[in-house]
């Protein structure tokens, strides 16, 4: 790509916090006294994305504008998040809606992110996709098309 | 290493840690020596076609060496510098010398990480004799300060994405039972688990004892292999 190429790449201006994620061993265990202590309401609709190979589910917070919070269990002994798990998981990830997922990504290569997983549709977000990345100050991201395609 | 050596790195340690994170890692230490001999296996079917392309981010590169020459000196200074510059360099030489490929990952010229391949014979004492393209991963390195970035995954990608590219046909590797963040970094790339072996050298001889072969257990029980990815998922990835 060249130099004029790279700098007419910047972030998406519709970039826009969707949820935060947080890794805990069960979901079940935990979700209530999640809910409780953030003052969120919890639908009880928990999700099992077997290309992800997690189980999610999703808090709203008191604000509806403000971006949800994701609980995430591993789905199986090779979920990516096993390990998080057994080091006591916490805070994981942060993610980003965005109309145009490609063109972001491209815009997130040109500034070091590595992208560990490309586009692949999402259970938890009726098929939309999803792509991962980690900056390079270490910061794990998920970004979320805003329309299926 | 040096008696006087392993005492200022404890010494080293202690100051920064404290007692009680050096007493632990102490620990760690022995565990790691005490089931060193145990390591996990990966395979690799380079001929599969793999759904994800691994895109470099600008900033970085990845160099491939075929001799010590093509190795600038800044770059040998950082790769040998971090532990025992002598055996080190020894290394190099001989590995250059056998056929290896050095590969270099660079993040803004700056070496991120490194790692080792060679096609048709392994570096040392093998647990299974190998074909003419079939490659050997060995020796992967990422320096401290460019960890937790999955720097050794898009190396090893890139690497299994170039060698397929060139007409190799399987690619090994191993790591240690205890390297956790190596053994995750494997199960991202195209590698699956092919067991466990248990390996020693008696009067310059190596005894290798499988003590898992996953597939062959698998086979055995008639159960799918575990990481198999569900038919719906495999739909989405193609």
């Amino acid at each position: 790509m060249s130099n004029e190429a790279l700098e007419s790449l910047r972030p998406a201006d519709d970039l826009k916090l969707h949820h935060i994620g947080f890794v805990v061993p069960s979901i079940q265990e935990c979700a209530e006294s999640f809910a409780i202590s953030l003052g969120a309401t919890w639908d009880g609709n928990i999700v099992f994305d077997p290309l992800q190979k997690v189980r999610v589910t999703f808090f709203q917070g008191h604000n509806p504008t403000d971006p949800l919070m994701e609980l995430v269990e591993p789905g199986g002994p090779e979920s990516p998040v096993s390990r998080f798990v057994e080091r006591g998981g916490g805070l994981h990830h942060v993610c980003y809606e965005v109309n145009n997922l490609d063109s972001q990504l491209r815009f997130c290569q040109s500034v070091g992110t590595i992208i560990i997983r490309p586009p692949v549709p999402a259970v938890a977000f009726g098929g939309r996709r999803i792509a991962w990345g980690i900056t390079k100050k270490r910061l794990l991201m998920e970004f979320l098309e805003s329309k299926r395609i | 290493m040096g008696i006087s050596n392993s005492i200022s790195r404890v010494t080293d340690y202690h100051s920064r840690h404290g007692f009680e994170a050096t007493v632990r890692r102490a620990g760690q230490g022995v565990k790691r020596s005490l089931f060193a001999g145990r390591m996990i296996v990966f395979y690799c079917d380079l001929t599969r076609p793999t759904a994800r392309a691994v895109n470099i981010p600008s900033s970085m590169r990845v160099d491939r060496l075929l001799g010590e020459r093509e190795l600038t000196q800044p770059d040998l200074q950082e790769i040998t510098t971090f532990w025992n510059p002598k055996q080190a360099r020894r290394n190099i030489e001989e590995r250059f010398a056998k056929g290896a490929s050095l590969w270099l990952i660079k993040s803004e010229d700056k070496v991120a990480g490194y790692g080792w391949t060679l096609q048709g014979r392994t570096i040392a004492e093998y647990y299974f004799p190998m074909g003419p393209n079939d490659v050997q991963l060995f020796d992967f390195y990422v320096f401290p300060k460019f960890r937790g970035r999955a720097i050794h995954w898009l190396l090893t990608a890139y690497i299994l994405q170039t060698l397929a590219a060139n007409g190799a046909v399987r690619a090994f590797a191993d790591t240690a039972e205890w390297n956790h963040a190596q053994i995750s970094s494997f199960k991202m790339t195209p590698f699956r688990r092919l067991g466990m072996v248990r390996s020693f050298t008696i009067l310059g001889r190596t005894f290798v004892s499988w003590v898992e072969n996953e597939p062959v257990e698998q086979i055995q029980k008639r159960v799918e292999p575990r990481d198999k990815v569900p038919a719906m998922a495999r739909s989405h990835e193609q």
